[in-house]
């Protein structure tokens, strides 16, 4: 008897030994064939020739490449500054057709500010994973003379901001102002961030903030001059971390805190993100085809060739840190109301 | 320098490059021929086959494209009134007239010969001005981007004609039309009746195609007859259309100049530049009466300056990466993927590309008139086809070409509704042209003026000497007219 036992377990042990790999690997085959024949939307929230629509498109033929059997096209809807675009992924079926990819800055922020008609919670999607992060500089003219945060605050007059009109660009320099004390004030009603490089350099504004990688060349070129960075980590760069000179002038830590919170936003600045609600099985296995696609070394190849940088990040953690940066910000007060006084309204 | 010149002339004589040079020039302008679809789209479609190709000849696909858009766009402005793109818009006033009385040809050959030679010019102004580029751009600033606006208002007093009560009102109704999307200051929705879709504002390609395309169509539909009353004389006409552009050589030369340095400005586009330089031709003219019935002038001003604004627009977005237009943005984001990053070392560190792009601009521009003219020969021909098959026809084009372009059945709605106000307009004689003058620059004014406002805390900004002048230019602009019509009165 005893041998019928040790004979029934081992067959069973041999059972799963061999069948749960087995079953894992139909279960994934039948995982990657969902995408046989389907057509997948990438939404672009914003107009074709910009970098977001280049990453979407750029990404495009490796999403299709891991996805085997798929067709991914690109689909441009900037309405409403990127929110119909939102609004329509928060709608989608949860079946893995809609991807999109976001600036999580931008969601974020309206969704704070409980923009009206706004029908997503940027928590609630299903993050495939981080594409880009980006740190901000704030940047005045080299002819300029406030070439540091000390320089602005000895100066005898406001400093001129220059914006779109509820951009983080413009919301990124106010905070910094607010922090170290600066007054301040506004111009706003640029058409984007190059007509704002020139608005500076021409005089028009002292400051502003952009994604360090969009300013570089400006910088490099002896245009612009960077005052303080707004980054989670000390990067190889001549500019001082804003949250070491906030240190070093003894500002109040609600201040600082603020300073951190929204910085933590800039850490997932472009990620994409499918469907809220998608299958456990179908999220792991888009999130697997994207994680493929971004260390592609063909892709990796033409993004640097483009001078178009890929910090991929994995979608758990991507969706983590979504969370905690809109916990983070809920929490802390005067963020939430510089959020609401700059982006609310609509 | 000279060597960047040769190197540039010699990498577009290349055989791919020729071979895509005229590739590009094909596309561009059958995509401008189609009304609704304009450069962006020509581009946006083209960047996908450029992926897999060198950069040199990628650059010429795509330049070569866009500089004959609006050739190929005022070709169907004078057959059919329905201008291809929004800037050539003044084409179709005095061009359909010309169709109408049978001598399409000749002006679709003048259309061509005057965009080929400013949009020749506009690639040597290219070459020419690399060095003073960053002068130029630093000089302007908002207010002065104000005051051209308000010069280019000054040529609506001579669009007026019989009735210039209704065509202010026309013009203020553009104006409020162009007040709808987002505020530029706030940044917060006006008039977008809780739909996204109105958050951009109303796009002017469906705005043009429902105002001159659809309202057109309706009007023949409801007269039966072909557009030519007259029996198409084509065959000589056409060579009268070239004839008549080098006898208004300097017209063509000033417009050219005022058309690039319009182009150098970012944010003013193609359709201010046309304006501007339509509103120069009438006002030099010796028989301004004539603009808007048929004045060869008016094609030849208003064609020379939307192509002639390409070279300003191409240095502006090369030096700066301030790009004054969407199909340049498209453009920018191509160059920045093909590892051109925009400033102006780059300028002068790439003189032989920055040529070689000059070089393409002008051989595409000469090749898009080539197309014109000896198309024109046959094609004018369109416009004696009976008006039931042309409606149906050109109403598909224009429906399939606004989806294309957009994918958005927003569009479609703001192409019919404007079809049917424009229709009405024209009835009871409101000028539809005041109405896309007031919609296209009331957005530049807007923006420019609160701009200047916040710049200078209130309206210290009219005081800059710069903006002064062009203050009392815009003065003149308006006032130059009426003092006209007293001098040629003869004397009581």
């Amino acid at each position: 008897m005893k041998l019928v036992r040790y004979v029934v377990i081992a067959v069973l042990l041999a059972a799963v030994l061999v069948g749960v790999p087995a079953l894992n690997r139909s279960l994934q085959a039948q995982d990657i064939s969902h995408f046989k024949g389907k057509t997948i939307t990438f939404l672009v929230p914003f107009k074709p020739g910009g970098g977001f629509d280049f990453y979407a498109r750029l990404l495009t033929p490796y999403f299709e490449k891991y996805l085997p059997g798929s067709k991914v096209i690109v689909k441009n809807e900037p309405a409403g500054g990127g929110l119909a675009a939102m609004n329509m992924l928060a709608r989608s079926k949860p079946d893995g057709t809609t991807i999109m990819i976001v600036q999580v800055t931008g969601a974020v922020l309206n969704e704070l500010a409980e923009v009206r008609g706004l029908r997503y919670e940027s928590a609630k999607f299903t993050w495939l994973g981080r594409l880009v992060a980006s740190p901000y500089v704030m940047v005045s003219s080299a002819k300029s003379p406030f070439k540091t945060v000390d320089d602005m605050k000895a100066a005898k007059r406001e400093m001129v901001i220059a914006g779109v009109g509820r951009d983080f660009s413009s919301m990124a320099a106010r905070a910094m102002c607010d922090v170290f004390d600066i007054p301040y004030r506004t111009v706003m009603g640029y058409g984007g961030s190059g007509e704002m490089i020139l608005a500076i350099i021409r005089g028009d504004a002292d400051i502003s903030a952009f994604s360090y990688d969009g300013v570089r060349p400006s910088i490099q070129a002896g245009e612009l001059h960077g005052i303080v960075m707004m980054m989670l980590k000390k990067m190889d760069v001549p500019i001082p971390q804003a949250s070491k000179e906030a240190e070093r002038l003894n500002v109040p830590k609600k201040k600082r805190d603020m300073l951190q919170s929204i910085t933590n936003l800039l850490d997932i600045y472009r990620a994409i993100a499918a469907s809220p609600g998608l299958s456990p099985e179908l999220a792991r296995v888009m999130r697997t085809a994207y994680e493929k696609a971004v260390n592609d070394p063909d892709f990796v190849a033409s993004a640097k060739k483009s001078s178009r940088p890929v910090h991929p990040l994995s979608g758990e953690e991507t969706q983590k840190l979504v969370a905690e940066a809109i916990e983070g910000l809920k929490q802390d007060e005067s963020a939430l109301k510089m959020i609401k006084e700059m982006f609310g309204g609509a | 320098m000279l060597e960047a010149w040769l190197s540039g002339l010699g990498s577009v004589f290349s055989p791919s490059a020729l071979f895509l040079l005229v590739v590009g020039t094909g596309i561009g302008y059958a995509i401008g021929f189609i009304p609704g679809l304009a450069g962006a789209f020509a581009l946006a479609m083209l960047i996908p086959f450029t992926i897999s190709m060198e950069s040199g000849n990628a650059v010429v696909l795509l330049l070569a494209a866009h500089a004959v858009v609006m050739t190929g766009g005022s070709y169907s402005a004078i057959l059919f009134n329905t201008p291809g793109t929004g800037a050539n818009v003044p084409a179709s006033w005095d061009g359909y007239p010309l169709t109408r009385e049978g001598q399409g040809g000749r002006a679709i050959a003048a259309a061509a010969t005057a965009s080929a030679i400013g949009g020749a010019l506009s690639g040597v102004v290219l070459m020419g001005l690399v060095p003073v580029v960053r002068a130029i751009l630093l000089s302007f600033g908002p207010p002065e981007f104000f005051m051209l606006s308000v010069m280019a208002y000054s040529f609506v007093a001579s669009l007026a004609g019989k009735h210039p009560i209704r065509a202010l009102v026309a013009v203020f109704a553009g104006l409020l039309v162009s007040t709808i999307g987002t505020d530029p200051v706030l940044a917060l929705p006006r008039f977008s009746f809780g739909t996204f879709y109105l958050w951009e504002g109303i796009d002017l390609i469906p705005l043009v195609m429902g105002m001159f395309a659809v309202s057109e169509m309706i009007k023949l539909a409801v007269s039966g007859r072909g557009i030519a009353t007259g029996r198409a004389r084509i065959g000589r006409d056409v060579f009268e259309g070239v004839k008549d552009t080098f006898r208004h050589w300097f017209l063509v030369l000033r417009c050219s100049g005022i058309a690039s340095a319009i182009g150098i400005i970012p944010g003013l586009g193609a359709e201010l530049a046309t304006f501007m330089c339509y509103g120069h031709a009438l006002q030099s003219s010796k028989t301004p009466e004539k603009f808007g019935k048929g004045a060869i002038e008016g094609i030849i001003g208003a064609e020379a300056g939307n192509n002639g604004k390409e070279g300003g627009s191409l240095l502006t977005t090369l030096a700066f990466g301030v790009p004054g237009s969407s199909s340049m943005a498209i453009l920018l984001g191509f160059f920045i993927t093909m590892g051109i990053i925009p400033s102006p070392e780059m300028l002068k560190q790439n003189l032989p590309l920055v040529f070689s792009m000059a070089w393409v601009i002008i051989i595409a521009n000469i090749l898009g008139a080539c197309i014109s003219i000896f198309a024109g020969r046959y094609m004018a021909w369109l416009s004696a086809i009976r008006a039931p098959l042309l409606v149906s026809v050109l109403l598909v084009v224009t429906v399939l070409g606004g989806v294309a372009a957009h994918n958005n059945l927003g569009d479609i709605v703001v192409t019919f509704l404007f079809g049917f106000v424009g229709y009405m307009m024209e009835k009871y004689q409101y000028s539809k042209a005041s109405f896309i003058v007031g919609f296209v620059l009331g957005k530049i004014t807007e923006k420019n003026l609160l701009l200047s406002l916040q710049i200078y805390q209130g309206t210290g900004f009219l005081l800059r000497p710069l903006t002064m002048v062009l203050a009392v230019l815009a003065l003149f602009a308006f006032v130059w007219p009426v003092m006209k019509k007293r001098r040629n009165k003869p004397p009581v």
